[in-house]
């Protein structure tokens, strides 16, 4: 058991003036939101613009095996994205 | 993930550690002499959340019991993201023991237990794992100074690495992909080779299908012709017997034999012998000389010396004809004058003249009968009146009728009448004699019907009647042709059927004949029965020969299987070989696609990098830094205002090195947030401000409850804090003690109690 000699000081320190406690909860945050992109859609994204050149520039371009590989990517990021 | 409760008991240097009703917005300032239990705090609340400390990983949580106890537990309460609190437990002892539950606050009964249940629950909960707490929200004071560490976790956040692992997932594929492949190569390569040396051919199984339908043809139709060969048998032999019978039956012919007897045997005689030439003929017994010739010669001749009997035979029609018409049968024969009348006709004339003469003679007769009446009666009365005039009656004539006056006419009358009475009488017996001369003309004719008409019968009785007999009965026929016929056949051919020793040197011939007939069908019958043997032998040789053909085509149809089966295998190979090259390819370009997606991702990710730390980063460093940058080597460049360019983090003072890495655990913190969708969130640093100096501190302090909205309970670790007004609580840890309560009233009522 806890002992008088044991204790720490302790302070609890809240504000007891409710309009200081507002007038700080009121600033605006530094941080509003740290704009992530979805990987799926980035990879989309990059991946059209990669077959759409591929495609200009190779007549013979194999337009479904890269939609395949998109697929695949696709696939496995929404499987690793259900990991936490 | 806000804190609301600690409660430990014999962890690390603690014996208990109680914090309860903790501020759920706000700064927790923790202060205290070096080694007086500020990062202990921290530590409590991972292990109490992850199972685990800063310090000592998993497997080693036994050494967080306080030194010289055997237990410890620990209990930490927390509000979730899901806007739910929960209260997490957990026990552990020296020997490896270590129990874990999780309750929703207020329940008695925990919804998880075990460590690994209560460790992945704690996950779903909260958002983050173990490590990504540690490198986003746990900024301990030694890795603060590291920032490879949190640009690795900078990297995590930016989903690199989980392009990483999807790329690294990639080249595993491949790389089993590739050792499928070699197998399928290996696989394909002996399947050819197994096929090549199968050397199927073409044409093969349809030869062989080709040949055994020969050979059965073959079989059917030498089965056939041995088959009709039997029936060749059966019938020659059948024919033979018949021969043999028929033969025996004509040479028990004799003059008794009647000439359609004669004829039966003759037709028997060639019916058989066409039946045994029939039987005998064939293309495989060979066609020689016909064994029946001396029998067909003998038959031709009997046959010859029955036809000699035709002329005779139609000699006796015709007379029979001319005698069938004389008794009314039958026309007029052309030969017979058209005068002459048969004997019915003759016979109806006669009576229809004796008919006519008797009609005649009915005149006469009455005359006669009247004549004679008046004669008798003419004499009488002259009698009377002559001889017997006193008879009465002579006196009724004489006076009575006055006759006497007429005696002269009397006379007169009677002798006229006795001679015209006399006259008639001779008329009627002549007519009388005509009609019975008639009567007897017409019986006679009659009678000579009935002899014709035995005649006729006797005709045509004859053939059932022998030759001789036959010959016997139209030799007393009156009619010259006939006789004529009847002598040359007589005389002729019919020698040797109507003489005994003529017919017994006619018939010699003909056994003789049946014998050759008979030994020349055994020479036949021995043949066929050869030829049967012969093609009965072929036939087992043909089996053979199909059995061969059958075991070849069930060898060349397992080889046909085999070879289809490898066929179907290799284009599996081949198929499989393709979908894993095209695999190995997709996955390739994948590898191309996330790498380029893996530039532009770090881009992006350090773009609001410096956008988030642009934001804190003036207020922490008074506006001499204002942003960042991180290059693709995770190189760190912070921009000076001053300099006007990026300088390296080894170009500034360690109380601004500091900073910039406080600043970027913020926005990394920031970051797990937004992609975690945590909620509200605690922030734990530790000693985040060294080398700061009190008016750095003092500001940072007041900066740091406005960085993020979400980050709302923030446990600062200091040595000290010069001015306490902006916390919300402030705990201050000391080296000589071992326990910590707060609030103080839960001491004083533990120290009551």
């Amino acid at each position: 058991m806890a002992t008088k000699k044991d204790i720490v000081l302790v302070r609890g320190l809240r504000s007891s003036n409710p309009a200081e406690e507002q007038a700080t909860a009121k600033e605006p945050a530094l941080i509003e939101k740290f704009r992530l992109t979805s990987l799926a859609a980035e990879f989309e994204q990059h991946s059209q613009a990669e077959i759409e050149r591929l495609g200009s520039e190779n007549p013979d371009f194999d337009e479904p095996l890269y939609h395949e590989a998109v697929s695949l990517v696709l696939r496995k990021l929404s499987q690793s994205r259900k990991l936490p | 993930m806000i804190i609301t409760s600690v409660h430990a008991k014999n962890v690390l240097r603690y014996s208990e550690l109680k914090l309860t009703n903790l501020p759920r917005r706000g700064v927790i300032g923790i202060s205290g002499a070096n080694e007086s239990g500020k990062t202990t705090i921290a530590e409590i609340l991972c292990l109490a959340l992850f199972g685990r400390t800063f310090s000592h990983p998993e497997d080693e949580f036994q050494k967080n019991i306080k030194w010289g106890e055997f237990g410890a537990s620990v209990t930490v309460g927390f509000f979730a993201k899901d806007k739910h609190s929960y209260l997490i437990t957990r026990s552990f002892d020296a020997d490896g023991n270590h129990l874990a539950q999780l309750r929703r606050e207020g329940e008695a009964e925990p919804f998880v237990r075990g460590s690994a249940a209560v460790n992945e629950n704690v996950a779903q909960l909260c958002g983050f794992t173990y490590q990504r707490f540690i490198d986003s929200f746990y900024l301990a004071q030694r890795n603060i100074a590291s920032p490879s560490i949190l640009l690795q976790t900078a990297k995590a956040l930016a989903g690199v690495e989980t392009f990483e692992h999807v790329a690294t997932e990639c080249a595993s594929d491949i790389q089993t992909f590739q050792e499928e492949l070699a197998l399928l190569h290996g696989g394909l390569a002996e399947a050819r080779r197994q096929r090549t040396e199968l050397n199927i051919q073409a044409d093969a199984l349809p030869n062989l299908k080709a040949e055994q339908n020969g050979q059965t043809t073959a079989i059917a139709e030498r089965k056939k012709e041995n088959t009709a060969r039997g029936l060749r048998l059966d019938r020659l032999r059948a024919a033979t017997a018949e021969i043999a019978d028929q033969v025996e039956k004509t040479t028990q012919a004799n003059l008794d034999t009647s000439l359609e007897q004669w004829l039966h045997y003759a037709d028997h005689i060639d019916t058989a012998t066409k039946a045994v030439d029939a039987a005998s003929q064939g293309a495989e017994s060979g066609s020689g000389p016909r064994l029946t010739g001396a029998l067909q010669s003998w038959s031709d001749d009997l046959r010859k010396r029955l036809q000699a009997f035709t002329p005779v035979r139609n000699a006796a029609a015709v007379y029979r004809q001319r005698l069938a018409w004389l008794i009314g049968q039958g026309e007029r024969p052309a030969e017979v004058d058209a005068r002459v009348r048969s004997l019915p006709d003759q016979q109806a004339l006669l009576l229809s003249q004796g008919e006519g003469i008797r009609g005649k003679r009915t005149g006469p007769m009455i005359g006669f009968f009247v004549t004679f009446l008046l004669m008798i009666l003419s004499w009488s009365v002259l009698w009377f009146l002559n001889y017997a005039p006193n008879h009465a009656v002579g006196q009724w004539l004489g006076n009575g009728l006055q006759l006497v006056t007429y005696n002269t006419v009397l006379f007169l009358v009677a002798a006229v009448s006795s001679g015209l009475s006399l006259i008639l009488l001779v008329m009627v017996f002549i007519l009388t004699e005509q009609i019975l001369t008639a009567r007897q003309k017409a019986a006679r004719l009659q009678a000579d019907q009935e002899a014709i008409k035995a005649q006729l019968q006797s005709l045509d009785d004859l053939p059932q009647q022998s030759l001789v007999t036959e010959v016997a009965t139209l030799d007393i026929c009156d009619d010259p042709p006939l006789k004529e016929a009847l002598t040359q056949f007589v005389s002729g051919p019919g020698v040797a059927l109507l003489d005994a020793e003529a017919l017994a040197a006619f018939l010699a011939p003909l056994e003789a004949a049946s014998l050759t007939c008979q030994e020349d069908a055994d020479a036949i019958t021995r043949r066929i029965t050869e030829e049967i043997q012969s093609v009965e032998t072929s036939l087992v040789a043909i089996r053979q020969d199909l059995d061969r053909l059958g075991q070849a085509i069930a060898e060349e149809e397992r080889r046909l299987n085999k070879a289809a089966q490898l066929d179907q295998e290799t284009a599996a190979f081949e198929r499989d070989i393709e979908s894993k090259t095209r695999s190995i390819e997709v996955r390739r370009i994948a590898q191309n696609l996330l790498s380029g997606s893996h530039r532009r991702l770090l881009s992006r990710f350090n773009l609001e990098m410096r956008h988030v730390v642009s934001k804190i980063m003036p207020k922490l460093t008074e506006g001499r830094y204002e942003t960042m940058q991180i290059d693709n080597d995770l190189d760190v460049r912070v921009w000076s205002s001053e300099k006007g360019h990026f300088v390296g983090l080894n170009e500034i003072s360690g109380g601004t090195y500091n900073q910039v890495m406080l600043a970027i655990r913020l926005a990394l913190s920031q970051a797990l947030i937004s992609s975690s969708l945590c909620g509200v969130e605690c922030l734990i640093l530790d000693e985040p401000f060294a080398f700061f100096d009190a008016q750095r501190t003092r500001k940072t302090l007041e900066m740091l409850p406005q960085v993020s909205p979400e980050i709302e309970q923030m446990w600062i670790i200091a040595q000290q804090f010069d001015d306490t007004s902006s916390l919300a609580l402030h705990l201050s840890c000391s080296r000589d003690s071992e326990v910590l309560i707060a609030p103080v009233g839960e001491y004083e009522a533990l120290g009551e109690g």
